[in-house]
């Protein structure tokens, strides 16, 4: 039974055919990349999974069950995260205070109005576990906006796995990264529990076939392969519209 | 142990506050041979910032800017005026239950609409709807009294008919205990989860959805709550005033509200408080030097304060700790 399905998604911008009948699963656990060129649809088609955006015909499920134009804050509490390509953080919040935040929103205990944050012991507990795997433990009282930029896109994925998420769409996690950080970032990504799903759209070929079980290529809004990360690098026509151009 | 006390039960309460309150405690006896015109101009204070203070859970905290927030205000004091003077009801439980109610419908039906919204529409939304009840105020005379307003508030009775509150210190003591009752209610809520999640929709609203809040839910929250809180000091004003007119609930008020919030140091609570007080004093020491062309000048000054002094009071205040613990370095 796959964790996530889409059936036959389109998706057209004012007469742009930005997704063409894509179909795609990701089984629990399972970790799939998806790559392409730049304008194939790959945003896209992530806005399309966590609810950002409505697609023009097809449908999504998240274990089996249809979920098509859900709001992004349903799709969280189903077990869905997702990180943004840009930083997107509270950048004049402590980094703990952003991750605070979801830990909160995640164990439902955001509307109380009364009882003082501190006084809630099991969201501190796991804030802590978050911030440690992230590597942030350190910076955990300076204000967001003061970290690196390696860093901030490490925040970034914290925020996401504080709702301790079945599925975790990753959008391009290592871009704008510094060598060093690009592979602390593989690392933690790495690290993550095996029973995470994850999805994950990137430009750097290295990162992909050092995460990903399967890899789906995209191509002006089409699938134009999927499987194993071998079979993919050996197929002739990604070759030609994808890492073709790469070399 | 006085510390993990003070985290407790006071909800981190700084020192500093419990001193204030014994300041405010003991200033009418201090004042009431020397300066005996202190007492009113301190409740007036007191009063006013209740209202700047649920103004600031808005523009401080959830980052809703709302320039109709006197509609609030006019809903207590007119729920308590025409109690008072058309049903001879002047009951201060009476009055809250009812400023209560009627901001809580206020702001849920306010909140629904103006909450699709953001920016500059929350604000001519909230601007509209703070005008379209002080036209109701104006135009609805055998109940509101129109123009002239609504004179002949009684003084509260507290709980028990007949124990009316005098004005003059009694009344101090009255307000001084609902305008610390309302700031520990706030305080509180600010640094609950609640009041955090405000924060964190201030500083980005798609992030907060995306981590599962309803966030449209929790500035509706925060919007009647702030439209509660200034219910009750329009209780108190209309109590204190002996008096309402539609000229009290306008855009004016509104208005000059935000600025003693700004003026303070907004999403810092205590700034409005302080805003509020510096407003009322520099307002009453300038109109009587320079009668006429005060406001000139309160204006002038306003320009330069927001201009150069970022983060009001309060701002100002943390800035000149900072240079003093750098100095000692």
């Amino acid at each position: 039974m796959p964790l996530l399905s889409l059936h036959n998604i389109c998706k057209n911008f004012a007469g742009l055919q930005a997704l063409q009948h894509v179909s795609l699963s990701v089984e629990p656990g399972e970790r799939l990349a998806i790559i392409g060129p730049n304008g194939a649809g790959k945003t896209t088609l992530f806005n399309v999974i966590s609810g950002e955006l409505l697609p023009s015909s097809g449908a999504v499920h998240l274990a089996e069950r249809p979920v098509t134009g859900l709001t992004p804050e349903r799709m969280f509490r189903l077990g869905l995260a997702r990180t943004f390509q840009k930083n997107s953080l509270f950048l004049d919040l402590a980094t703990q205070e952003n991750v605070r935040l979801a830990v909160q929103a995640h164990r439902r205990e955001g509307h109380h109005w009364f009882r003082p944050w501190w006084a809630f012991a099991d969201v501190t507990t796991r804030t802590r576990e978050v911030l440690e795997r992230a590597g942030l433990w350190g910076r955990r009282l300076d204000l967001a906006k003061t970290l690196s930029y390696g860093e901030q896109r490490q925040l970034e994925m914290a925020i996401a796995l504080a709702g301790e998420p079945k599925l975790l769409l990753l959008d391009e996690p290592t871009a704008g990264m510094s060598l060093a950080e690009t592979t602390s970032s593989i690392e933690i990504i790495r690290s993550l529990p095996r029973e995470l799903a994850l999805l994950i759209i990137e430009h750097d070929m290295d990162t992909v076939f050092a995460l990903a079980d399967r890899i789906t290529v995209l191509d002006h809004g089409q699938v134009i392969a999927n499987g194993p990360p071998d079979e993919v690098r050996r197929d002739p026509q990604v070759r030609a519209v994808y890492l073709g151009e790469q070399a | 142990m006085a510390d993990e006390f003070a985290r407790r039960w006071l909800g981190g309460l700084h020192p500093v506050y419990f001193v204030t309150l014994a300041l405010l405690v003991v200033f009418p006896f201090a004042t009431v041979e020397i300066f005996p015109f202190g007492i009113s101009l301190a409740t007036s204070i007191l009063v006013l910032s209740i209202f700047t203070m649920s103004l600031d859970l808005l523009l401080g905290y959830a980052g809703l800017p709302s320039f109709g927030h006197a509609a609030f205000l006019g809903l207590g004091a007119y729920g308590t005026a025409i109690f008072s003077v058309r049903l001879g009801m002047s009951n201060l439980g009476v009055s809250l239950l009812v400023a209560i109610a009627l901001a809580s419908v206020g702001s849920i039906v306010l909140g629904l609409l103006a909450l699709r919204t953001s920016g500059v529409y929350f604000l001519m939304l909230t601007l509209a709807f703070a005008q379209m009840l002080s036209a109701v105020a104006e135009k609805w005379g055998p109940v509101t009294g129109g123009t002239n307003g609504l004179p002949g508030v009684k003084s509260p009775e507290l709980f028990l008919p007949g124990l009316a509150v005098p004005r003059g210190i009694p009344f101090y003591f009255l307000t001084l205990t609902i305008t610390a009752l309302c700031f520990f209610l706030m305080f509180r809520l600010i640094h609950s989860p609640f009041g955090r999640s405000l924060i964190g929709i201030h500083q980005n609203e798609p992030r907060m959805r995306a981590i599962g809040y309803n966030t449209r839910l929790y500035k509706l929250g925060a919007f009647w709550a702030a439209g509660v809180f200034a219910s009750i000091a329009g209780v108190l004003y209309a109590y204190f005033n002996q008096f309402i007119s539609p000229s009290d609930i306008g855009f004016a008020v509104s208005g000059t509200a935000v600025l003693m919030v700004l003026l303070g140091g907004e999403a810092t609570l205590i700034g409005p408080l302080l805003g509020t007080a510096a407003y009322v004093v520099i307002q009453n020491v300038l109109s009587s030097m320079f009668t006429g062309r005060w406001q000139l000048i309160l204006g002038a000054l306003f320009v330069v304060f927001v201009l150069f002094v970022r983060g009001g009071i309060v701002g100002m205040w943390a800035r000149l700790g900072a240079l003093r613990t750098r100095a000692a370095a």
